[in-house]
Order: structure tokens, then sequence, then C-alpha cells
């Protein structure tokens, strides 16, 4: 080769190399793409209440209220609010506030979001946050008012999870609909929506004349990555800029991967065995207390945790134990690991030998991993779990059909600081029929009355209430606690975020590192 | 070559009836505290995420992993043999409507009827091997009619019309023998196949419970280990693969040297 060709040819790739290192810049760090586990199906609370619906839900829809740090009700859309009586709420509008499109927030909008979930017709999935709700009016131009049932000191904390403001001439003509792709939604919130499809992902765009702070990031898009290790490589190599669903079990892979940080906090979640008992061996209270004993929480939470997390004593997540209770422990009767002990109790029972249950299982996520531990120590006292695999939306059908209830693995997690949200799912009689999450079926007249009295509690009174009811479950053993976890989030070291538990607007928290 | 495939297939049969006694541990017993180690003295390939010893495992799960497979490839080139001799020799209505059938049968995406037989109708893992066999029949049949179709018109065959043997001796006694080669190679592609699906169907989580010792289903339950102990899903892929390779070379290898000896 010539010097002349030479230097042509170092010419040309230096030229294309100068091209491709263009193409290839990064987005600007005020661009973050975030991944989920699976696509929001509703930009709609009513139709969405799901953790990546909400997600994006709450980056653009506002609620009246929100929570602060440590979970307390926090003015929001509302300026503040008044109890003219125990039982009824009367909330001041923000002024100056408009939706996305440019319309007025109007008191009128504030009063038909709420009402709506109330609505037959609308079906909302939050319906059940409000039951207690019996008239919701404007007064006036800037004021709502809300009156309850009876006083409901929870209110205002589910408020802030489930009462976003939609414009009332958008939301009415669609009572099932809003929050689709086709019709989208409206917000006041500090992102609009941009584009929204169900196999594609949500684009947002900040709202440039957003009310409040204004979000350091201009523009959000949600992906979806179902694999755990997929989702993973992609956030490696730094396809993905963020995302909050890694598993804490897999803590250890995630820590340490070049360019990410990974972000722990209090989750307010709980993980459980449900016992149902109807029927069958599980009817007899002393064969439950035999699994509360034989079954090893300690192992279980560090494998399924790795060491984010922890046992569980209550069933409780562990910040509503903290709003309770404080920093000292709930005053509750504690089944310790002891198979000497339940074999004891298995003695007492009907089951003295020991037993064979079917167990039902999802095949995908951790079921599998926990109910094969379960039944390793289960079978150190008699009791044979058979594990039956089954696909994992099949077996959540059936789950919440409350067929073939036996044995089963549960984790749910929750919005508020409020026990009076979890309580009843665990153990009302209306949460035991189809569609609820009461999987043991324990429950009574008795216990039902106790629930009735926590939702008007406040002070000390609360706290015995909730006492009480754990007492009777950790007596009546319908469930065995097992562990809580903590809160995850993954995130490309280009970003900072500040995360707390009653964290409400992800995004909103995360800005480019440096800022 | 072939001593090497035969080797391999040998040892896979010893680790299939003598494993358990064979694992240095026991396959299930859990120790969550070795949660995911990697290879050591105790454990040569590690422990998975609930701490039980992948080789006991693997070593147990050699069971599960090829006792189905070997069933479904006797299932399938018994029926399939039969079916295929009587269609081809017999023809007419009952070779029409036999076609019909595995045309039919051979239009289903297999993999896709299992998941929904198996996932919809329940019944666990004995379901999906025998829908297995029914869905792998009728390749056989097909091949098998072909090779009669051939053969019914040789002269032997003619001869024995002509002495007046039933058509049952005819085909089991004289036309068989020199479908062998074709059979056997067929046995072990049907093998392969098996092994292969089900080890999908394990990896998919459809049919047997979590924890059996089994390839397919220590691949799908250990793939999350790969950063922490790689060996856990590593070698019963490898296994899967190595044994489901030599099973069809070594049918390939069978099918020219029978071809041959029938030829002499």
């Amino acid at each position: 080769m010539t010097p002349a060709k030479t230097a042509a040819a170092t010419a040309v790739l230096l030229l294309l190399t100068a091209c491709s290192a263009g193409g290839a810049t990064p987005p600007p760090a005020d661009t973050l793409v975030w991944a989920t586990a699976s696509p929001p199906s509703s930009l709609d609370i009513a139709h969405g209440f799901n953790s990546p619906s909400t997600l994006v839900q709450t980056a653009v829809l506002d609620t009246m209220v929100t929570l602060d740090e440590r979970g307390r009700p926090a003015p929001h859309l509302a300026t503040g609010w008044t109890q003219p009586d125990p039982a009824s709420y009367l909330f001041t509008l923000r002024k100056g506030v408009r939706f996305t499109n440019g319309s007025p927030l109007t008191a009128d909008d504030a009063a038909f979001s709420l009402r709506r979930h109330l609505d037959p017709k609308v079906a909302s999935q939050a319906a059940s946050y409000f039951t207690m709700v019996k008239k919701v009016e404007p007064v006036g131009d800037d004021q709502v008012k809300v009156t309850l049932s009876r006083p409901a000191p929870a209110f205002l904390a589910v408020s802030a999870i489930a009462w976003q403001i939609v414009p009332r001439k958008l939301a009415e003509p669609h009572p099932k609909d809003l929050g689709s792709p086709e019709v989208g939604t409206l917000g006041t919130g500090p992102y609009k929506v941009s584009r929204f499809s169900l196999t594609s992902g949500v684009l947002l765009e900040r709202n440039e004349d957003y009310w409040g702070p204004k979000p350091a990031l201009r523009r959000v898009e949600v992906k979806s990555i179902g694999d755990p290790e997929t989702l993973r490589l992609a956030v490696r190599s730094g396809e993905i800029d963020g995302t909050a669903d890694l598993n804490t079990r897999d803590a250890r892979k995630w820590t340490g991967l070049p360019g990410v940080k990974t972000i722990f906090y209090p989750g307010n979640n709980i993980s459980y065995l449900s016992l149902a008992v109807k029927n069958g061996p599980l009817a007899d209270v002393h064969v439950r207390r035999a699994i509360a004993h034989a079954v090893n929480r300690k192992a279980i939470s560090d494998l399924m945790t790795a060491g984010h997390g922890g046992p569980a004593d209550a069933l409780l997540p562990e910040p509503i134990l903290t709003a309770v209770y404080g920093d000292a422990p709930p005053p509750v009767p504690v089944h310790a690991y002891d198979p000497a002990k339940a074999k004891e109790e298995l003695a007492k029972s009907g089951h003295p030998d020991g037993f064979t249950l079917a167990a039902p299982y999802a095949s995908g996520g951790d079921t599998g991993t926990v109910m094969q531990a379960v039944a390793a120590d289960l079978a150190k006292i008699g009791i044979t779990l058979k594990l039956e695999p089954a696909p994992s939306d099949q077996y959540a059908a059936r789950m919440m059909e409350h067929d073939r209830l036996g044995v089963h693995y549960v984790a749910l997690a929750y919005g508020t600081p409020e026990p009076i949200e979890v309580l009843p799912d665990m153990v009302s009689r209306a949460s035991a029929e189809p569609q609820g999450f009461n999987f043991s079926g324990y429950g009574s007249a008795a216990t039902d009355e106790k629930l009735d009295a926590l939702v008007s509690a406040t002070g000390e009174a609360r706290t015995d209430q909730v006492t009480d009811l754990l007492k009777e479950i950790a007596d009546q053993v319908p469930y065995v606690p097992l562990f809580h976890t903590d809160n995850a989030a993954a995130l490309n070291e280009k970003y900072t975020a500040s995360l707390h538990t009653w964290t409400m607007n992800l995004f909103a928290a995360i800005r480019p590192a440096g800022r | 070559m072939r001593a090497v495939l035969v080797t391999i297939l040998g040892l896979a049969a010893v680790a299939a009836l003598t494993g358990p006694w064979l694992a240095p541990y026991d396959p299930a017993a859990q120790d969550l505290a070795l949660s995911a180690a990697g290879p050591s003295a105790a454990h040569w390939l590690g422990t998975d995420d609930l701490g039980r010893d992948v080789l006991s495992r693997l070593l147990t799960g050699a069971r599960s992993a090829l006792f189905w497979p070997v069933l479904v490839a006797l299932f399938t080139t018994v029926l399939g043999t039969a079916l295929g001799l009587v269609s081809g020799y017999h023809r007419g209505w009952v070779d029409a409507v036999l076609m019909r059938v595995v045309d039919l049968a051979i239009a289903m995406p297999g993999l896709l009827v299992l998941i929904v037989l198996v996932g919809v109708l329940g019944g666990g893992y004995g379901w999906a091997v025998l829908a297995m066999a029914v869905l792998f029949t009728p390749g056989d049949i097909r091949v098998v009619r072909s090779l009669t179709l051939a053969q019914r018109e040789l002269a032997y065959a003619e001869a024995a019309r002509t002495l007046g043997l039933r058509p049952g001796r005819i085909m089991f006694r004289h036309l068989l023998p020199n479908l062998a080669p074709t059979v056997v190679a067929n046995a072990l592609l049907s093998f392969t196949g098996a092994l292969v699906a089900l080890a999908g169907l394990s990896f998919l989580g459809i049919g047997l419970p979590a924890g059996t010792p089994d390839w397919g289903l220590m691949v799908e339950e250990n793939r999350q280990l790969l950063d922490l102990n790689p060996w856990a899903s590593i070698a019963p892929a490898a296994l899967i693969t190595v044994v489901a390779c030599a099973a069809t070379l070594l049918g390939d290898r069978a099918f020219e040297s029978m071809s041959k000896g029938a030829g002499r």
C-alpha cells in the first residue's frame, strides 16, 4: 500500500469511527429507560390496580393526599383538610392547577374521581378501599366534602393510594375503558403520557407546566421484560437504566454489577403460608400449630431474602408493625422453630402419625422454592406435601376461585401503614369468598366484629384491636408468617434516587447523578 | 466411534439403573445454609439453591430423564411398526383410513398439544408421556408403511403369499426382519426426540413436581444460578445434549451397518 493510499484509508477509518461513535452516543441522562416484569395493563387504577400500572399512574395522575416519609397523610392536590365531624372531611383544592390538556382542575373533577369508585358501572378494583364512603360532593369552586358512613381514620391513607384525580369530562363517558390504550388518561401530575401500548410499553414526557417541583427526568420510557435473567443482562448492558422488579433473593447477582447500583429499603410486604381451615387435616388446630413449629422460618427467610429482609413473627408487614407499635416487638406469641414441639402438637391432633396432602403451586417464580423448603421441614414430622405444579396463570385463577385450597405460599404487598388495609384481607368472612384474599377461610362473626371496631379505632384503642386480632391469628394459626423482604431497585450509576417505603412517585424520586 | 457412543449410552443406562445408590448424598436433602455453593471437595458439582448436592441429583435424575424416553421409544416403535406393516401390506380402506389419521396427527404441533393437554387437563407427567408417545407414533407408521409397500412387491413376499402363508406370518416373520435397520434407527430417534421434548416440558415447568431429580427440571430450576454455581444448570444440559447426540449417531450407525448386513 502506498503512503497516499494508507493516508486515505486512515482518513476513511477515522471518519467511520467518528460517525459510529456519534451514532452510539448514549441518550441524555435526563431520559430514563425503566423496565417492569409485566406491562402496565391500564392507566386507570379502577382497572389497573397492579404494580406496573400504578407505577405509571402515579407519575401521571395526582392524588388529593399523599404520604410523607413516615407514611403519614400529607397535602398534595388538596392543600389541606378539616374534619367538621369525625365521619367527614372537607378538602381544600390547590388553586391554579391544570390538566395537561390545559383545562382547569375543578372541585367537581375531584369529587367525581372518588365517587366513580363506588359506581357499579365502573366496577373499580379499588372499590374495597372506599366502602366507608357515603357521599362525595363539591362545595363551592375549591372544596370537596367527603362523608363517611362512620369514622374511618384510614380513609386519608387509602386516598393517597387510590383517589387519583382525572377530568370528569374524560372519565364519565368511559366507565370501563378509561386508561386503556385507546382512551388513555389525563392528569395534573409531573408527567404526561406520550405513548401507551400493551405490547411496546409507555413513553412519558415531563409536564413542563407542573404545579409542583419539576421532576429532573425529561422523558421516561417504560418497557416490559418478563424473564429475570434477561432483565438483569439488559440492566448490565445499559439497555435498561433501572428496574424495581429484581428479586431480593437474587440480590447477590445484582450487587456488584458494573455501572449499576442497587438500592434496598424496607418493603411493606409479608410472605406467609396459608392453611385452609375448613376441612381435612388442616381443620385441626393442633395440626396447624405443628406446622407452625415445624417450619424453619429463619432458614427460609435467609434463602429468600439474601439478607435483605427477615423472618416474620406476626402477620403484618414490618412498616405497619412499626406504625402501630413503634420499635417495640408486637406483644404476640411466636411459634418458634422446634421440631420436637411440632411432633408434640401433631400427637395431640387427630393425625398423630402424620398425613399426606396435595399442595398445588405455581411452577414459575418463588413459590416452588418455598414450597420445597416447607415440604422438607414438614416431612420431618410425618406430614407429606405432594407438590403439584401448575402454570402460574392457572394456579392464580384457581387460588382466586378458592378451588382446592390447602397449604399455599402467599406473598402480598400493601400501600399504606394502616393495619386495616391488611387484616380484613386475612381473616374477614367477606374475603373468604371467591376473589377474596382470605385463602385460609378462617373467620367468624366475632372476628368480623373486631375488624369492624378496628375501622374506627385510633390511638391505643387501635393498638389494642390490632394486638387482639394478631393474638387470635397466632393462637388459631390460619396462617404461618414466613418473612418480609426489602424493596429493591437497580439503577444505572448515571442516576441517583431517594427512595423510601412510602415513595409514591418513583420517577419523580430519580434524578441524574450529581444533580 | 461406535464404541464411544455405546459407552456413553451404557454409562447413562448404568446411572439410570444404579444412580440412587451411586449418589454420594440424598438428592432431596436440603441444606439451606449451603445454598448455590460452587464445586468443592464435599460437593463436586456444588449445590443448588436449596443446598442439595448437584452430582447426587444428576445421578438420581438419570432414571427420570432416560426411563420415560425409553418408554416412549418402545411404545412408538411397537405400535408404529405394527400399524405401518398392516397399512402398507393390506392397502385399501385400512391404509386410507390410517393414513388420514396419520396426516392429521402429523399436522398438529406436538409440543403445543402437549403443553395444552398437561396444562389444561392436568394429570401430571404420565399423561405427558402417553400423549407424546401417541404423537410420535404416526411418524413411525408412515416410514414403516412406505417400506412395506416396497417390500410386499418383492419376490420373497410374493412366494410367501403363493405358499398360502397367513398375512400376519408374512408381515411379522418375513417382511419385518427386512425393515429392522429402519425400525432400530427410528427407535433411537424416537428416544432422542422424547428425551429432548420431555426435558423441554420439564424446563417449562410442566409435568414433574418441583424438586424431582430430573435433568430437564434441573436446567430450569437452576438457570437462575448461572452466576453463582453454573454447574447446577450446565451439567444437566450437557448430559441431555451428549446422550441425545449419542443416541442419534448410534441410530445412524446401526442403520448403516444393518443395511449392509441385509445387503449381503
